[in-house]
C-alpha cells in the first residue's frame, strides 16, 4: 500500500525544484562554455554531465508527483 | 554519591532510542561529509595544484563505491557500530577491533580537526573585526616554534561546548543538525550556482591544467588527502541503530548522500580552479594559501555577491565545521559503546546516563582524546595537515576491512535480507544450494581503498607513524582487556548473530524483512536436513 501523495509541496520541496532546475542549467552552462573555450580538461565536461544528471534525476521525482496528483490514488 | 551515580549509570540499561527521522539521518550524514571540502579544498589544492579537481573526482570514484558498500551493509545490518560491527561479521573478533579502533581514530580526529577548522573560518572575520590575522598569534613554546595560541583556545572551547550538548542527548543534537545543515545545503548550491555562472572561466581551469601540474609525490599526498572530503558516511551507519524503519531509510538517504556530497566535492574544486582569485597567482596557490577558510576566500572571489558571500560564507562554514565536529562526538561515543557491547572494550564503558540517557563516559573520554590531539596539533608546523594526515590513514584502514567484510559476509551470511546491494554482481551457487552474488564492484572498491592507503602510508609521514602507533596501543590495550577478562585475543567468542539478527530487526520494526530472514533460514535448514 503505497501512501497518498501529498496534497500541497512544502518549502523544501520548492527549493529543491527550484535548484535542480539551476543545477541543470548550470550543468549545460559548463558544458556549453567548455566546448567553446576549448581546451577544457575532461573534468569540466564530467562536472557539467554530473549536475545535468543530478538535476533531471530529482526533477524526474518533481513529474512523479504531478502525475501523481492527476491519477486517481489506489490503496 | 559519586559511587551512586555511577551504579545508576552501570544499571541503566543499554537501548539507543529509536529517534533519527529521514530527514535527521541525512543530515547526520550531511553534517558529517558535507563538512569535509571546507576542510580539504585547500589542503589537497596546495599538493595537487592545477590536476586538484582530477584528485577530487578519483577519491570520489573511491569514495562512491564505499557509500554502496556502507549502504548494502547499513541497510542489512542497521546496528550502533558501522564499520566496526561490519567487520566483526565478517571477520570476526580481532579484525572488527582493528576496524574499530581505525575508525575510532577518525572519530577522535574528526572532533579535532573539525573544531580546528571550524575556529579558523571564524578567525575568518579578526581582520574585519579586530585588525589583526590570525598569524599575529603565533608564538614560540620551546622546542615548537609554530604555536598558535588563540587558534588552540578557541578549539579547547569548542570542544567543551560540543561535550556538553552531547551528554544533554542525540535530539538535541540531531536537531541542530537539522537546522544548520538545510541552510548550508541551500548556500552551498548558490555558491555554486552563482560562481559557475558568474565567474568561472574554463580557460584559467584549462591553463592551470596544462601548466600547473604537480609532481608524481604531490599529487598522490593530494589525491590521499582529497580521500578526507568524503569521510562521514561511516555515520549514517552509526545513525541506523536510531533511526526509524533503518532498512527502508538508510539506502534512501545514503545514496542522495553520496552524489550530493560527491557533486559538491568536485564542482568546489573545478569553479575555484576556473576563478581568477588574485591576478598575481594561480587559483590553486590561493586556495592552498589559505587553508583555514578556503571556501570563504572562494566565496569572496564571485564577482558581485563576493563581498557578502565571502564572510557569509566563513560563518556557514564554521557552523557545519562544528555539526560535523558534533557527529564525530556523537559517532565515536556510539562506535565504542557497541564494542563495550563485543568485548573489546571494558564494559565500564556500557553505560547510558540515567537522565539523559546517553553514553556519557564515552562521550567524556574519547572527545577528551579529541581535544588532545587538537591541542598536540598545535604543536607541528600545520595543525591541520597533521589531522588531515591522520584522518586519511584511519579511514583507509577502516574502509579497506570493511570492503574485505562485505565480500567474506555475501558468501558466509547470504540469508539475511539486502534491501540495498551493490551493483554488478555475479551469481555464484554455494554447496548449500544457496545462491551467493560475487561483488564485482565490491572488489574494484577493496582495490581502490588499497591503493588509497598505500599512497597514504607512502607520501604522509605523520600518518604512517601516528597512525599505526595507535592501533598498536590499542591493540596493546585489547590485549590486555581480553586477557584479563579469560576471552581469547586473536581468536573470535560465540556469538549467536542469527538470534541478534532477528532482535535489531523486530525492534527496527523492519516486520518484513524478518519474515524474509526467518523463511531463508528455515530454507537452510530443510536443505541442510535433507543433505544428511
Amino acid at each position: 500500500m503505497s501512501p497518498p501523495p501529498p496534497a500541497r509541496p512544502s518549502a523544501v520541496d520548492y527549493f529543491q525544484m527550484v535548484t535542480s532546475g539551476l543545477f541543470t542549467l548550470v550543468g549545460a552552462t559548463i558544458i556549453f562554455r567548455s566546448v567553446l573555450g576549448g581546451g577544457s580538461p575532461p573534468l569540466a565536461y564530467l562536472v557539467g554531465a554530473s549536475f545535468i544528471a543530478f538535476g533531471l534525476y530529482r526533477l524526474k521525482f518533481v513529474a512523479r508527483w504531478c502525475r501523481s496528483r492527476r491519477e486517481p490514488h489506489e490503496s | 554519591m559519586e559511587q551512586q551515580s555511577e551504579q545508576s549509570l552501570e544499571n541503566v540499561g543499554t537501548e539507543l532510542r529509536r529517534d533519527v527521522s529521514v530527514w535527521g539521518s541525512y543530515m547526520w550524514g550531511f553534517a558529517d561529509v558535507g563538512a569535509d571540502t571546507y576542510v580539504a579544498l585547500g589542503l589537497v589544492m596546495a599538493y595537487a595544484q592545477g590536476a586538484a579537481g582530477l584528485a577530487f573526482a578519483l577519491a570520489g570514484l573511491v569514495y562512491i563505491m564505499i557509500g554502496l558498500a556502507y549502504t548494502e551493509l547499513a541497510s542489512a545490518y542497521p546496528v550502533a557500530g558501522g564499520g566496526q560491527y561490519f567487520t566483526l561479521r565478517g571477520l570476526g573478533d580481532f579484525w572488527g577491533f582493528v576496524a574499530g579502533s581505525a575508525l575510532l581514530l577518525d572519530y577522535t580526529i574528526d572532533i579535532a580537526l573539525f573544531t580546528v577548522a571550524c575556529a579558523g573560518y571564524t578567525n575568518f572575520f579578526l581582520p574585519y573585526v579586530f585588525g589583526v590575522s590570525i598569524d599575529a598569534f603565533v608564538i614560540s613554546l620551546g622546542p615548537f616554534h609554530h604555536v598558535n595560541w588563540l587558534w588552540a583556545a578557541e578549539t579547547l572551547v569548542l570542544i567543551a561546548s560540543l561535550v556538553w550538548l552531547n551528554l544533554r542527548g542525540i535530539k538535541d543534537s540531531s536537531l541542530l543538525n537539522e537546522i544548520i545543515g538545510v541552510v548550508v545545503i541551500a548556500t552551498e548550491a548558490g555558491l555554486i550556482i552563482f560562481g559557475f555562472l558568474m565567474a568561472w572561466k574554463p580557460e584559467i581551469l584549462a591553463f592551470q591544467w596544462r601548466t600547473q601540474f604537480p609532481s608524481l609525490h604531490n599529487f598522490m599526498y593530494g589525491s590521499s588527502l582529497a580521500i578526507i572530503s568524503f569521510v562521514g558516511l561511516e555515520s549514517i551507519s552509526q545513525a541506523a541503530q536510531e533511526t526509524r524503519r533503518p532498512a527502508t531509510i538508510v539506502p534512501r538517504t545514503s545514496i542522495t548522500l553520496i552524489f550530493t556530497v560527491f557533486i559538491f566535492a568536485t564542482a568546489f574544486s573545478t569553479l575555484g580552479l576556473g576563478m581568477q582569485l588574485d591576478p598575481n597567482l594561480p587559483s590553486w596557490q590561493v586556495l592552498g594559501n589559505a587553508q583555514d577558510n578556503p571556501v570563504a576566500v572562494l566565496a569572496r572571489g564571485i564577482p558581485v555577491i563576493g563581498l557578502l558571500a565571502g564572510p557569509f560564507a566563513a560563518a556557514l562554514g564554521a557552523m557545519i565545521l562544528l555539526i560535523s565536529a558534533n557527529s564525530g562526538v556523537m559517532s565515536a561515543s556510539r562506535l565504542t559503546f557497541s564494542m563495550s557491547q563485543f568485548n573489546f572494550i571494558s564494559r565500564w564503558f556500557n553505560a547510558v546516563h540515567p537522565k539523559y540517557r546517553t553514553p556519557a563516559r564515552t562521550i567524556a573520554v574519547f572527545s577528551g582524546i579529541g581535544l588532545l590531539e587538537a591541542l598536540l596539533s598545535f604543536l607541528t608546523p600545520n595543525a591541520m595537515d597533521t589531522l588531515g594526515n591522520m584522518y586519511a590513514f584511519g579511514a583507509s584502514t577502516g574502509y579497506l576491512l570493511v570492503f574485505i567484510a562485505l565480500i567474506r559476509l555475501r558468501f558466509v551470511d547470504p540469508y539475511t535480507p539486502r534491501p540495498y546491494q551493490m551493483p554488478l554482481n555475479i551469481p555464484v551457487k554455494g554447496r548449500d544450494g544457496q545462491r551467493r552474488a560475487f561483488p564485482v564492484l565490491g572488489v574494484v572498491g577493496m582495490l581502490g581503498v588499497s591503493l588509497i592507503l598505500f599512497m597514504v602510508v607512502l607520501t604522509h609521514t605523520v600518518g604512517r607513524i601516528a597512525g599505526p602507533a595507535w592501533i598498536l596501543l590499542s591493540f596493546l590495550y585489547y590485549a590486555y582487556y581480553r586477557r584479563k577478562s579469560r576471552l581469547p585475543v586473536l581468536g573470535s567468542l560465540p556469538r549467536n548473530w542469527e538470534q541478534q539478527q532477528m532482535q535489531v530487526l523486530e525492534s527496527a520494526e523492519e516486520y518484513d524483512l524478518l519474515e524474509q530472514y526467518r523463511n531463508a533460514l528455515a530454507e537452510r535448514d530443510r536443505h541442510r536436513r535433507s543433505a544428511l
